[in-house]
């Protein structure tokens, strides 16, 4: 019978695998002695919190009211501009409020976060902040220790502030805890309404007043400050009255388009929500014969949208059957208010059932801004007229064929014209219509 | 341990091998944090119970550990150690933790306590590794609280927190008044060990000559006799 040999092993083998297991077994009894320690010493989110209030408040002011909800409002608690969140609301039985706030925008590339805890006073003032997680800013420690009882201390919230360091060392940082400041001052004003913000305590009675079936919906606010109807007199002034004055106009955008009237300010403050030219709800102070509500109703606002591109017209005069409505500017586009008169014939084709078709349009106001878009001002007077023969139905092929113009620059302009036009074939078909 | 190796193990952590200013070691928190004697004493602290430690995990398996990964052990080991020195310091001191900073996580990458592990630890039996690691503890606490009281005084005006006087120096509170109190420090403390050392070996030098010639002149008398 032939004997077994026995290969021999490898020593340098053994001592590899020696060396491995050796070092793999201090692991597990570091490892088993972190998890002991970690156990015995470990610090709850209730301890770091009494900490940070220590630091937020050394005089020992601020003691947590448990009885308000810590959980943030949904609706707020979240906004991409700052690229962070709120994670947790307290307030103090002395009427401040702390916020666990998480700040954007930082290292690297603006990717980074960083959480703070930022104390804003009753009185819409940040009192102090501190750092409750670093997360991935690894220079946090670079920011001056009395940073969190010097930056933006005292600042009202009523606006967003500005970054308190400059210089290369830790910007990335700085932009973070600015953001999370910033991301505290934004939930501070909408959800605990601190601070003043006439624009966003209006929209907010807005939706309070339209309730949950408008929820959901976006709100734009409509610039009319620079619009004019006629030339002088403002879109703003035709739908204000003696006694109330339009402060601010907001498109809501969901299912359909409503448009939230707003006059006056705080306790003065007077809602008229119209959707497709009737009044659907308005605050108390407001009755029906009002002469605001016989101002929106006679100045019929509509909406279009080319594309990225929003605009609005008002129809504000209409008289053998010779519409004047204004296309307007809105935003920081480049052309101002459009104000054209368009005469609208009955179409005589067999299937149009005597809706609209432009017969005539004459430019009263013209939007032109000199030097800006290039194209020669003269544009514009083709971009009207290139409309002329149009109905609500083909219009977007008048307005792809005909008009000219409008790919040397003069965009903008254009699609105020067309608005403005698309506005008074609208009221005509919707004037037909109720005759009939 | 014979009370003569203690000693020499006392005298070479906190003079002879003093970390700081003979050998030049973990310059990192001896910049950053000499702005605050208090600081330095909790940073002291800290070092001592990590070298301690990490000296007695690493002496008592000095046989055990393969020669080709001692380095990766004696990190974790040190890592450890670190780790829970720097949760207790969060857990029951805080304000220290905070000011500390960073500079509590690094003392892993500190190289007293690497070098003290490699140099020492790892061939000497476990009670002369703990005294090392105490004594080279207590020299590295010694002279950053020494660094820290003259740089809070010159700078702030101020020892272990407590305001002094108005009068300050901001320069000394500042990283390159850090660098400059630490070279002075170097300085002095160079000079003056090298005096004292020079004056001990001319000591031992005299009495050796002195008994050298006592046991001349005893010789001599012995011929004498004869």
């Amino acid at each position: 019978m032939a004997e077994k040999t026995q290969k021999p092993v490898n020593p340098a083998l053994i001592s590899a695998v020696k060396a491995v297991a050796v070092l793999v077994c201090i692991c597990f009894v570091c490892v088993a002695l972190l998890a002991v320690c970690n156990e015995l010493m470990y610090i709850d989110d209730e301890e770091r919190l009494s900490r940070s209030l220590g630091k937020l408040f050394p005089d020992g002011s601020f003691s947590v009211d448990n009885s308000f909800n810590k959980t943030p409002v949904s609706k707020y608690s979240a906004n991409a501009a700052y690229g962070g969140k709120i994670n947790n609301v307290y307030k103090g039985t002395n009427g401040d409020y702390v916020l666990d706030s998480t700040g954007g925008g930082g290292y690297p590339q603006g990717g980074g976060k960083i959480n703070l805890y930022v104390a804003i006073s009753a009185d819409a003032k940040i009192v102090s902040w501190t750092i409750k997680d670093k997360m991935d800013q690894s220079y946090a420690d670079r920011v001056p220790a009395s940073a969190g009882t010097s930056w933006y201390v005292g600042k009202d919230i009523s606006n967003d502030l500005t970054l308190e360091m400059t210089g290369a060392t830790v910007q990335g940082t700085a932009t973070a805890i600015n953001n999370a400041v910033n991301m505290a001052g934004y939930y501070a004003r909408n959800a605990l309404g601190l601070g003043e913000n006439p624009e966003a305590e209006a929209q907010k009675a807005v939706g309070e007043l339209l309730g949950d079936e408008y929820a959901s919906y976006d709100y734009t606010k409509v610039n009319l400050s620079d619009a004019t109807v006629d030339g002088t007199k403002h879109v703003a002034d035709a739908l204000s009255s003696q006694t109330d004055v339009l402060s601010y106009l907001f498109l809501l955008t969901g299912s359909d388009n409503v448009f939230a009237y707003v006059y006056g300010v705080k306790e003065t403050l007077k809602i008229v929500v119209v959707k497709e030219g009737e009044v659907i709800a308005k605050s108390d102070n407001v009755q029906d014969g009002d002469e605001i509500i016989t101002n929106i109703l006679a100045n019929t606002i509509y909406t279009f949208t080319y594309g990225s591109y929003r605009a609005y017209a008002v129809v504000t005069n209409s008289e053998d059957n010779v519409y004047t409505v204004a296309g307007l500017k809105v935003g920081s586009i480049n052309p101002t208010t459009y104000v054209l008169k368009v005469t609208i014939e009955p179409d005589t084709a067999p299937d149009a059932d005597g809706k609209g078709k432009v017969s005539a349009i004459e430019i009263t106001v013209d939007g032109w801004a000199d030097g800006d878009p290039t194209a020669p001002k003269s544009n514009a007077n083709k971009l009207a007229t290139g409309l002329v023969g149009a109905t609500l139905e083909n219009i977007d092929t008048f307005y792809n064929d005909k008009v000219t113009g409008k790919a040397t620059g003069a965009t903008q302009s254009a699609n105020l014209i067309r608005a403005a036009v698309e506005a008074a074939l609208t009221a005509f078909d919707a004037n037909t219509a109720s005759a009939n | 341990m014979k009370l003569q190796r203690f000693k020499e193990i006392a005298l070479d952590g906190t003079v002879r091998q003093n970390p700081t200013f003979r050998l030049v070691l973990g310059t990192c928190p001896t910049l950053a944090l000499t702005t605050a004697a208090l600081d330095c004493l909790g940073m002291g602290a800290a070092v001592i119970f990590v070298l301690v430690f990490s000296n007695l995990i690493i002496s008592l398996l000095r046989n055990v550990i393969p020669d080709k990964v001692r380095i990766p052990c004696f990190i974790v080991i040190i890592a450890t150690f670190v780790t829970i020195v720097s949760m207790f310091i969060e857990a029951f001191a805080y304000s220290l933790y905070e000011s500390l900073g960073m500079y509590l996580a690094l003392i892993v990458v500190n190289c007293i306590i690497l070098g003290r592990a490699e140099s020492f630890a790892s061939h000497n039996p476990v009670l002369d590794s703990v005294c090392d690691g105490l004594f080279m503890g207590i020299g590295f606490t010694l002279s950053l609280t020494l660094m820290g009281i003259v740089r809070e005084v010159l700078g702030k005006g101020m020892l272990f927190g407590v305001t002094l006087w108005n009068f300050k120096i901001e320069f000394f509170a500042k990283p390159a008044g850090a660098f400059l109190t630490y070279a002075l420090f170097i300085a002095i403390f160079n000079v003056c060990y090298n005096a004292v050392e020079r004056k001990l070996k001319h000591k031992a030098a005299h009495k050796a000559a002195e008994a050298e010639r006592s046991a001349e002149s005893a010789v001599a008398a012995t011929g004498e006799e004869a």
